[in-house]
């Protein structure tokens, strides 16, 4: 427990975590309330899952816990304080499982904040500008298990890239990159069966991977998908966090 | 006590650290010497089980992770700037303290101890090396640790400040805890240090204590003068010493100021001076190191050519 409680006291004594945090807020509410409410246009007034949409549109955002997740974990072999971190435990498992740990629920809370946040301020854009919103079919259940686990991903994704690479810069453009230009590239070859690369099953997850028609995997499936990548991924990582020198 | 047995460490292929094994003594200041490269950091790395080798160190008879709370076991300092730099020097501390289960108050404790309290909600990104120290030996002594490892922790200290880690690193071992320091400050390691460790080329050269290794050091030697010189002189051929003029008398090797003083007071021969004159520490690293030097800058001697 102490080394728990010292990992969320490293998210939490830091200002990137509430400088990016912040920022993220701000950005889902002015992109909500502006974009998703107020310019709503008319056939998008009368479509009943609009709300369902702008969550899951909105979520794209949460790639920035991923990169509070680089930052926690790469702070430490920037600044040498792995030292303290690996000296002030007996377990480098129980320092691994605690960042997870902490990563985890700052990710599910930063999730749900935006996924409250957006339709919120999509709905009092649309009011602002004296638009009528059609009522909306809101499956929450489905919305609440496809939102809090693409976020939650995200912030698994990120900490497994920085336990894998250690350093800052590079950690956060492969957060960047790989699902951009590297899958990218690779969608071209793969075709429909690129669906089951790591980013683009995460983003089929909440149905933004591309995949407008005839996607080949379910949500639940495209979860199980990014599920195995990460299992896989953290045996690698926590293979070398154990057997790697500290930095 | 800790006791390291056959530390091993290769960085491709090349041995860092070859087969060391000393112990460092409970209520001591052991002092950690090496030329630059000799593989000290490294040692002190492994002893922490912080880089992956080869050997056992052992704490009281126990592996350190297998102590429930290790930073109330031992303190580190290996880094001067080992923190982030925005979080505020109290916070950064408050952190290690959560880790090592230690309580809150002994952040203040440690700050006000090492001079810092001031400086409590500063960001450590700015301070001077030297304070940078002061927050990382208030890091180390936080849990309260029997022991202190501690890498070169003197560097970009004030004289105070030296004078003052001096005089808490003894009184810390003296309080049955036990401090393992590296430092290049030769003459501040003399002054602090009970025993030592000299390692060259990452293989042990010498784990003894301070005074033997400066007494059995080769250019440690008796000076004695006298108005009747060659009188003395045939004394000491008499009972077969080595000795040579020097500086208006004898330098005489192998013998104490009492026994030479007893020989000439017995002869009738008036003694003017008489002193030991002991080879400094740094005298004695540089003729133990000589061989062990892993870098060492040469001076260009061409004709003509400048240095």
């Amino acid at each position: 427990m102490a080394t728990l409680r010292a990992e969320f006291r490293k998210l939490l004594t830091v200002r990137s975590t509430y400088i990016i945090t912040v920022l993220i807020v701000a950005f889902v509410f002015f992109i909500a309330f502006y974009v998703e409410g107020w310019r709503l246009g008319p056939a998008d007034l009368h479509n009943p899952g609009q709300l369902s949409s702008d969550v899951f549109g909105a979520l794209t955002l949460s790639v920035f816990g991923a990169v509070i997740a680089i930052l926690l974990m790469t702070h430490e072999y920037r600044y040498n304080t792995i030292i303290y971190t690996l000296t002030g435990s007996n377990s480098r498992s129980r320092v691994l499982i605690s960042k997870i740990i902490v990563i985890s629920v700052y990710a599910l809370f930063l999730t749900a904040v935006i996924g409250v946040l957006s339709p919120i301020a999509s709905y009092l854009g649309i009011h602002a500008h004296g638009h009528v919103l059609a009522a909306q079919t809101l499956h929450v259940g489905n919305l609440a298990w496809r939102s809090l686990f693409y976020g939650w991903s995200y912030g698994m994704i990120g900490l497994l890239l920085a336990a894998l690479i250690r350093v800052q810069v590079g950690a956060i453009v492969a957060l960047f990159v790989i699902p951009t230009a590297i899958e990218g590239l690779l969608s071209e070859l793969l075709k429909h069966s690129a669906v089951y690369l790591p980013f683009t099953a995460q983003s089929e997850v909440i149905g933004n991977s591309g995949f407008r028609v005839g996607a080949p995997l379910s949500p639940g499936r495209a979860a199980i998908v990014v599920l195995t990548y990460l299992v896989i991924g953290w045996i690698v990582a926590w293979v070398l966090f154990i057997r790697r020198d500290a930095n | 006590m800790i006791k390291t047995d056959h530390l091993s460490k290769n960085y491709h292929k090349k041995a860092a650290v070859d087969d060391i094994s000393f112990q460092v003594e409970t209520g001591k200041v052991t002092g950690f010497l090496g030329p630059n490269g000799a593989g000290k950091s490294t040692t002190m790395r492994l002893m922490l089980g912080l880089d992956n080798g080869k050997g056992t160190t052992l704490y009281d008879g126990k592996n350190l992770h297998e102590y429930s709370l290790p930073a109330q076991v031992v303190g580190v300092l290996l880094e001067a700037k080992a923190f982030h730099p925005t979080r505020l020097a109290k916070r950064h501390l408050s952190v290690l303290a959560e880790a090592g289960g230690v309580s809150k108050s002994r952040v203040s404790e440690a700050l006000d101890m090492v001079g810092l309290l001031s400086e409590a909600k500063h960001k450590p990104g700015k301070f001077s090396l030297g304070m940078a120290q002061r927050l990382g030996i208030a890091a180390a002594i936080l849990g309260n640790p029997k022991y202190l490892i501690l890498d070169e922790p003197a560097n970009g200290l004030d004289p105070e400040g030296m004078a003052w880690l001096r005089d808490f690193l003894k009184d810390y071992a003296g309080r049955g805890n036990a401090v393992f320091i590296s430092s290049h400050l030769l003459d501040e390691m003399s002054q602090m240090a009970d025993n030592v460790v000299v390692i060259g080329k990452g293989k042990l050269i010498i784990s003894t204590s301070m005074k033997q290794l400066i007494a059995g050091n080769s250019r440690s030697n008796v000076y004695v003068r006298s108005p009747e010189l060659t009188k003395l002189e045939t004394l000491f051929k008499g009972k077969k010493f080595s000795f040579e003029k020097a500086d208006g008398g004898l330098k005489v090797e192998g013998s104490s100021t009492d026994n030479i003083g007893k020989l000439a007071f017995n002869a009738g021969i008036p003694i003017l001076e008489l002193s030991n004159r002991n080879a400094s520490l740094e005298d004695v690293f540089l003729e133990l190191t000589e061989s062990a030097e892993e870098f060492r800058a040469h001076i260009n001697k061409q004709k003509g050519g400048k240095p």
